[in-house]
């Protein structure tokens, strides 16, 4: 193959920015799905890799390791475990696309969360370089939060965007939008749920560890923490 | 490059209809599926197979981590965590890489196929470039018809080769379409020997010979493949 018809990895990944509409006419027309679906997973795995390693390094080396490994497997994985009901619900309700196809599109967004991921890598680093890992370790958290949120809400709307159904006039145009927002929110909760389980992430000061011990869920962890905030503003 | 060369070339996405197969530089099909392109003897297909192996462990050693997780559920210990999803990943790459070398093996022909489309669209560069330099020097530059024609023909071989190798690889029978395309091929063969013959004293004889070359590559591969295929 030419220079020119050179599909690589980064030259995908790049289209995806750079090019958005007409990737996603791609999608929607099942060209070269594999190569797609290749180069995304691949690219998105690096990205998220590089944030996780970034993210770790605050505590230890060995955290920086071990977030590199786990912050991609949160958002890949989310992404494989929450796809078969998103497929299935819109193939009940009238979409013609494929599991290739709906797995290339979320993926896509998943990728572009990790490209926004990494932009934010180098003031990531920044912090991790100028602020104590004891003394400011809730600050990092907090700031870690925001910029997860941030590209969070990019990488779903993105997805809402490009997976919106096109035939408005169909009569399960609103059930399948409907589907698809019950859908990112189903995401976010695996997600989360799955977050909880492979924390930490951040590595709070003190004794590294690859796994914490496995004890109740994302939620039970939210309202453990709100009534430890609300007793401790008592 | 002119646009009558450019008519000449065979995108991606033609070889992917051709073929049923999505062909980059260094993989067929995407690495998940797919497999890399042989030989790998040059050195930017070692270089993306050194690149990409790692990083399809990691992916792989990532997906293992719920198995992982289940299978040492109760357990305190992280370490057995890590040894279960080392090995799963490890095994899942091991079976990988024997699916690969299957599929290479499969696609063999298809592979030099495809070498062939690369030379041939180096021919095509190489005219370009005779192009430029005949316009640079103000030299009379032979007249394009023969050799876009012969260009032609090569690239109708291709496309004969490739869709037979498909036929072939997809049915693994002897077809009857099978007969008119070699009988194409072997048209097209003459008509460049003939058109060899025409123009062996000009500068694009060359050219002309290269695109001969990768005919009777083409019929080599054809034949063989479709020896190999064939029903005893």
């Amino acid at each position: 193959m030419s220079r020119k018809d050179n599909m690589n990895f980064s030259a995908t990944f790049l289209n995806l920015l750079q090019d958005r509409q007409s990737f996603l006419q791609e999608i929607h027309d099942g060209k070269r799905l594999n190569s797609k679906i290749s180069a995304l997973l691949l690219c998105s795995f690096c990205c998220f890799a590089i944030y996780g390693g970034i993210v770790g390094s605050f505590h230890s080396p060995m955290q920086a390791l071990a977030s590199a490994i786990k912050l991609p497997a949160l958002y890949l994985i989310t992404l494989v475990v929450c796809l078969p009901a998103l497929y299935i619900f819109n193939a009940l309700f009238g979409s013609k696309k494929t599991l290739g196809q709906h797995f290339t599109y979320v993926l896509s967004a998943a990728s572009v969360i990790a490209i926004l991921l990494c932009g934010f890598a180098p003031i990531t680093l920044f912090f991790v370089i100028t602020i104590s890992p004891v003394k400011d370790y809730a600050f990092y958290q907090l700031l870690n939060v925001v910029i997860f949120a941030l590209t969070g809400v990019f990488g779903v709307t993105f997805l809402y965007q490009a997976m919106r159904p096109e035939d408005e006039d169909s009569t399960t145009y609103k059930l399948r939008l409907t589907i698809l927002r019950l859908w990112l929110g189903l995401y976010g909760v695996v997600g989360s749920q799955l977050g909880w389980i492979l924390r930490p992430f951040f590595g709070s000061p003190g004794q590294f560890e690859w796994f914490r011990h496995r004890e109740g869920n994302f939620l039970m962890g939210v309202w453990n923490a709100l009534v430890h905030l609300m007793g401790g503003a008592g | 490059m002119t646009p009558a060369l450019e008519e000449l070339r065979i995108t991606p996405y033609e070889i992917e209809r051709l073929s049923g197969l999505e062909v980059s530089d260094h993989i067929l099909n995407g690495f998940l599926w797919g497999t890399y392109r042989l030989p790998l003897r040059s050195p930017q297909r070692l270089l993306a197979v050194a690149t990409t192996e790692p990083l399809v462990l990691g992916l792989m050693l990532i997906f293992a981590i719920p198995i992982g997780l289940a299978f040492s559920r109760g357990s305190t210990s992280d370490r057995n965590v890590l040894v279960v999803m080392g090995a799963i990943a490890t095994c899942l790459w091991i079976l990988r890489q024997l699916r690969m070398r299957y599929q290479a093996r499969q696609l063999r022909s298809f592979m030099r196929l495809l070498d062939e489309v690369d030379r041939y669209h180096q021919v095509l560069e190489a005219v370009e470039l005779f192009g430029q330099l005949g316009t640079v020097d103000d030299l009379q530059v032979p007249t394009n018809v023969p050799i876009l024609e012969g260009l032609n023909k090569a690239r109708e071989s291709l496309i004969a080769g490739l869709m037979t190798e498909k036929i072939l690889r997809q049915n693994r029978g002897l077809l009857s379409r099978r007969q008119t395309l070699l009988e194409n091929i072997e048209q097209n063969l003459v008509t460049l020997q003939s058109l060899e013959l025409q123009h062996q004293t000009q500068d694009y004889s060359d050219i002309l010979d290269q695109a001969l070359d990768i005919s009777l590559c083409v019929q080599n591969e054809v034949t063989q493949v479709s020896r190999v295929r064939s029903p005893r």
